[in-house]
């Protein structure tokens, strides 16, 4: 094999993985039904902190890599920042937690059944059901 | 941690749990039932044998020089039972110490609500007493920053719950929230007042509150209003009987970013005198200012609070100040660990189960716990 090829190669792929480690801790976005109006990233904070009650915040389980990325990109919070702001809101009546689905699937179909109901997934897992009313790079 | 005491309201509530989770489980899809849970662990000690720190009146013994594990430890559990159609009925059950400092068992909240639109909630049954900016959680010690809240504010208000009703209405418009709150309702405790046990009925509390929040900031309103009838014995055969009017009046700012927590509170108390009394009971101003920032896991706190204490019936007028310094360590997802040192004036009126209103020395309440929810 010609030592240079084997180089430029080598290189290429640690680029090439990079750029697809990046995109998947990168590109989440935030759904809606096929209705759904574009969204700001505040108007997303305010419905992930309890603030706001004008939509219904579905969650990824606390496992998710996606969740995590989510919450510190709309939220500038860590989960047990988050934990806590629910804590406080469940615990005095005020607001219920989000409801926890199990993967991006089944977040697309509760976007998709509800106008009302926000979600938020890897872009990878984007298709026709849903629509993206807001990208967190 | 000494005794579990179980009476039969207690029981009552339990099996009113019991029977709502059965009902919850026959439901299928037409009901849902969340239970979940929160505690504290933790222990307390003073600098002093002679001054014992309590988080209020109602707490009769304290901790002092040794190391007290019941004082800041408690457990909470809240069932949710969610009917459908706007119905839901809250129960909260919270073990912890009391008055004589039996650990016991209590029903913080016990209410039906009927959330009539997205904005507005009524309910009914026994509801929190929403006097400060944190009774909503004041038992939720993963919730805050800091192990424990000011006593400056938080030991000058024993009651904690009505049984009686409480409109809610909450309406967000992009990054601002309003809300406004009434709560209507009776209720009782036990106080420890110069080492006499009184118990305590409000004959009616009224409590009005607004808060109007603005992304990372929140700024709140309360006025409390409560008819307390008081037996003042003047002698030992001679006794001054009326109703306590008393008006607690609170407001209080919080800054929270996600990195830096700024926050504050402002309290004022008055009351009515009594027939033929030259004093109130209850006088006094006080607030606390605090501030933490967070570096990854690690949160450290600085909080100043101060009592301006008038001249009443109980004690002389005093002019009080302490300073505390918290961490809070959130070890995994559910855990925070936290520590907190208080440093107060033994003659300070809100710290001490009997404070020395002619001492000039300070005094350091330390404390450890770890705060969980589940």
């Amino acid at each position: 094999m010609n030592k240079k090829f084997s180089a430029v190669h080598s290189l290429s792929l640690i680029a090439a993985l990079a750029i697809a480690a990046q995109a998947h801790a990168g590109e989440v976005v935030v759904v809606m039904g096929a209705g759904g109006a574009t969204l700001t990233k505040d108007q997303v904070a305010g419905v992930y902190l309890g603030r706001s009650n004008d939509f219904k915040p579905v969650d990824l389980p606390e496992s998710s890599p996606v969740r995590e990325a989510f919450y510190k990109k709309a939220t500038d919070r860590d989960p047990s920042q988050i934990k806590a702001v629910w804590s406080r809101l469940a615990f005095s009546g005020q607001a219920t937690p989000p409801k926890e689905l199990a993967d991006a699937a089944a977040v697309k179909k509760a976007v998709a059944a509800d106008p009302k109901t926000v979600g938020y997934i890897d872009k990878a897992d984007v298709d026709a059901s849903v629509k993206v009313v807001l990208s967190l790079n | 941690m000494r005794r579990l005491k179980i009476t039969t309201r207690h029981a009552a509530t339990a099996m009113a749990l019991a029977l709502g989770m059965a009902a919850a489980a026959e439901a299928g899809d037409g009901m849902t039932t969340s239970i979940s849970g929160y505690g504290t662990v933790g222990g307390t000690f003073t600098s002093d044998s002679k001054f014992a720190y309590h988080h209020g009146v109602d707490e009769f013994t304290g901790a002092s020089t040794t190391l007290d594990v019941g004082l800041e430890s408690r457990l909470g559990v809240q069932a949710v039972f969610d009917f459908g159609s706007g119905f839901s009925v809250t129960a909260q059950e919270l073990a912890k110490e009391r008055a004589d400092k039996s650990f016991d068992l209590g029903t913080e909240w016990l209410y039906a609500q009927y959330q009539a639109t997205s904005d507005l909630k009524l309910r009914l049954g026994r509801v929190v007493l929403p006097a400060f900016l944190l009774s909503d959680s004041r038992n939720v010690g993963y919730a805050a920053t800091w192990f424990r809240a000011p006593n400056e504010l938080y030991a000058l208000e024993p009651f904690q719950n009505l049984d009686g009703g409480q409109v809610v209405w909450h309406h967000g418009v992009g990054p601002v929230a309003v809300g406004l709150q009434m709560s209507y309702g009776t209720t009782r405790q036990n106080f420890l007042v110069n080492g006499l046990s009184l118990p305590s009925n409000a004959n009616y509390g009224l409590n009005e509150s607004a808060t109007i929040e603005y992304g990372d900031f929140l700024v709140r309103a309360a006025q409390t209003k409560l008819v307390v009838p008081t037996t003042i014995p003047l002698s030992a055969t001679y006794a001054i009987s009326y109703d306590v009017v008393d008006k607690f009046t609170t407001v209080g700012v919080q800054y929270d970013d996600g990195k830096t927590i700024a926050m504050g509170e402002w309290a004022k108390r008055t009351q009515n005198t009594g027939p033929g009394l030259p004093l109130a009971l209850g006088k006094s101003t006080s607030w606390y200012m605090a501030g933490g920032r967070r570096f990854g896991k690690l949160t450290p706190m600085v909080i100043y609070g101060k009592v301006d204490q008038g001249l009443t019936l109980l004690g002389p007028s005093g002019n009080f100040g302490a300073w505390s310094g918290s961490l809070r360590y959130d070890l995994v997802r559910n855990v925070a660990l936290k520590a907190q040192l208080s440093r107060a004036q033994a003659a300070d009126s809100v710290y001490w189960v009997a404070n020395d209103p002619t001492s000039t020395k300070y005094v350091n309440v330390y404390s450890v716990g770890a705060d969980f929810v589940f």
